[in-house]
C-alpha cells in the first residue's frame, strides 16, 4: 500500500466515526451534535461507532480522582441549596408521598376544572405569575388521573408522579409538553412507578403555561424516534396554577 | 488493572436509573465503581486540574440528566467514558494555549498491547484484531487520535505529513475497521 506521504485526495470521511474518534475542529462539532438531536438513526450510528471504539479504553489504567472532588458533588447532590430538596433518595418533600399525591389528584381535577372555567368566564384573567408553581392532571380516556405533575418553573423542574399508570408491550412512557397551537416537544422518558424530577430546558420554560398541556404516550424503547410521538395518549391534562 | 470493568453492564445501568430518579447512593456507588476510570481517560487529554474538573463535569451533568440514558442503545460505561472523552475534547478544542505535544513517528511504532491474561473481554481482541489489519501509520494514527483527541490537522503536523494523506489514511482505516469488525 501506499505509505509515501503524497498529498493525495482523501476519500469522503464517516462523520460520526469522526467525531467519535475525534479529530474533528469544534463547529464540526457543533454541527454533528446538533444533527445526532435532530435525526434518531444519525444518533444511532454514532451510539454504534462508540461501542466500536469502546474496547480500546481498556488500555487505560483507572487513576484515584482526588477526594475534593466528590467533596464537590456530595455538596450538590446532599443539601445546601433549598432546590435539592427532592433529590437525596428520602423523600423529604411533601409531593413525594404518593399518598397526597392520589389524595391530590381528584383535588387537582376539580381544581383544574375550575381554572378551565375561569379561564372562560376570564379570558385573561388568570394568567400565571411568572415563576408560580402550577399543577396537572393527566387523565385516562375514562377521566381517572394517571399522573400528577408539580410544575416549579422557579427551579426549572417538573415532578411527575404515577397514580395509576402501566405500559404494554415493551413501551416506555414519554411525557410531552404541548404549548398552545404548537407540536409536541418531548420531555423526556417517565416512570409509571416512582415519581420522578424533570428538568424543563431553559428553552421550554416560557411554553410552561395555562394554556399548554401535558400528556404521556407510549413509545418504543429508547423514546419516539425523531422526537416526535408516535404511540397512543394514555393521559393528558391541562395545566393549572397551584 | 482495569478495575471498572468489573462492574458489569446491568449493575451500571441499575444505578443510573437510581440516579435518575435522585437516588443519592447509587450516585455515589456510581461515582466510586467509575470515576476513575473515567480520570484516566480525560488524563491521556488535558493537565491534571483541567481532567479533574472536566470529570467533576461529567457527573454533574449525569446527576441531572441521567433519565436520558437509554440502556437499549449505550453500555453504562459508554455512555460515561464517551460523555467524559467528548468533553475533554472540547476543552481540548477551547485551549488555544496548548502545551507543544509530542512528535508521532509513524515508523516505529510501539507494538500492540500484549494480550493481557486478565482481559477477557472478546471485542478487545476483535478490536486489537482490525486494528492490526491496517497498516501501522493509520494504526497509529487512529491510536492517537483516538486517545489523544487530536485534530486531522494536528495530526499532519506532529507526524510531518501533508494533510490530505493523514485524512486519506484515517478516513480509510476507519472504513476498513468498520468493514473488520462487521465481519
Amino acid at each position: 500500500m501506499n505509505t509515501t506521504p503524497t498529498d493525495l485526495p482523501p476519500p469522503e470521511g464517516d462523520p460520526a466515526a469522526e467525531y467519535v474518534l475525534g479529530v474533528l475542529d469544534a463547529p464540526a462539532r457543533r454541527e454533528i451534535e446538533a444533527r445526532a438531536a435532530r435525526d434518531a438513526v444519525f444518533a444511532r450510528d454514532l451510539a454504534v461507532w462508540e461501542e466500536r471504539f469502546m474496547p480500546l479504553l481498556a488500555d487505560i489504567e483507572p487513576v484515584a480522582v482526588p477526594a475534593r472532588v466528590w467533596e464537590h458533588l456530595r455538596a450538590m447532590v446532599g443539601g445546601g441549596a433549598a432546590a435539592s430538596a427532592t433529590r437525596g433518595g428520602r423523600p423529604t418533600g411533601w409531593w413525594e408521598s404518593l399518598a397526597v399525591w392520589r389524595a391530590f389528584a381528584g383535588l387537582a381535577t376539580a381544581a383544574a376544572l375550575a381554572c378551565a372555567v375561569a379561564l372562560v368566564v376570564l379570558p385573561g384573567g388568570t394568567a400565571p405569575e411568572p415563576g408560580a408553581a402550577m399543577v396537572s392532571t393527566l387523565a385516562h380516556d375514562d377521566g381517572s388521573a394517571g399522573f400528577v405533575a408539580l410544575i416549579e418553573p422557579s427551579r426549572g423542574q417538573l415532578t411527575l408522579t404515577p397514580v395509576a399508570a402501566a405500559t404494554s408491550g415493551g413501551r416506555v412512557p414519554e411525557l410531552w409538553l404541548i404549548p398552545k397551537d404548537q407540536a409536541p416537544r418531548s420531555l423526556g422518558i417517565v416512570d409509571v412507578t416512582h415519581s420522578l424530577v424533570v428538568r424543563i430546558p431553559e428553552a421550554m420554560l416560557a411554553e410552561v403555561g395555562t394554556d399548554a398541556v401535558l400528556a404521556v404516550t407510549l413509545e418504543p424503547p429508547g423514546g419516539a424516534p425523531g422526537g416526535k410521538p408516535t404511540g397512543p395518549i394514555v393521559a393528558k391534562g391541562g395545566v393549572a396554577v397551584l | 488493572m482495569a478495575e471498572a470493568e468489573t462492574v458489569n453492564d446491568d449493575v451500571l445501568a441499575g444505578l443510573i436509573a437510581a440516579t435518575a430518579r435522585g437516588d443519592a447512593n447509587a450516585f455515589e456507588r456510581l461515582y466510586r465503581e467509575t470515576s476513575a476510570k473515567l480520570f484516566g481517560v480525560c488524563l491521556r487529554m488535558l493537565a491534571r486540574a483541567e481532567a479533574e474538573e472536566v470529570v467533576q463535569d461529567v457527573y454533574v451533568a449525569v446527576w441531572r440528566k441521567a433519565d436520558q440514558f437509554d440502556p437499549d442503545r449505550a453500555r453504562g460505561m459508554t455512555w460515561l467514558s464517551m460523555m467524559a472523552r467528548n468533553r475533554a475534547i472540547d476543552r481540548l478544542r477551547a485551549n488555544r494555549s496548548e502545551v507543544a505535544r509530542s512528535v508521532i513517528a509513524l515508523e516505529d511504532e510501539p507494538a500492540a498491547a500484549a494480550d493481557d491474561a486478565a482481559a477477557t473481554m472478546q471485542d478487545v481482541h476483535r478490536l486489537d484484531d482490525c486494528l492490526d489489519e491496517l497498516e501501522a501509520p493509520r494504526r497509529t494514527l487512529i491510536r492517537t487520535a483516538f486517545f489523544e483527541g487530536a485534530t486531522y490537522e494536528e495530526l499532519a503536523q506532529r507526524s510531518a505529513t501533508p494533510l490530505g494523506t493523514v485524512k486519506s489514511w484515517i478516513r480509510r482505516g476507519l472504513l476498513k475497521l468498520k468493514a473488520c469488525l462487521e465481519r
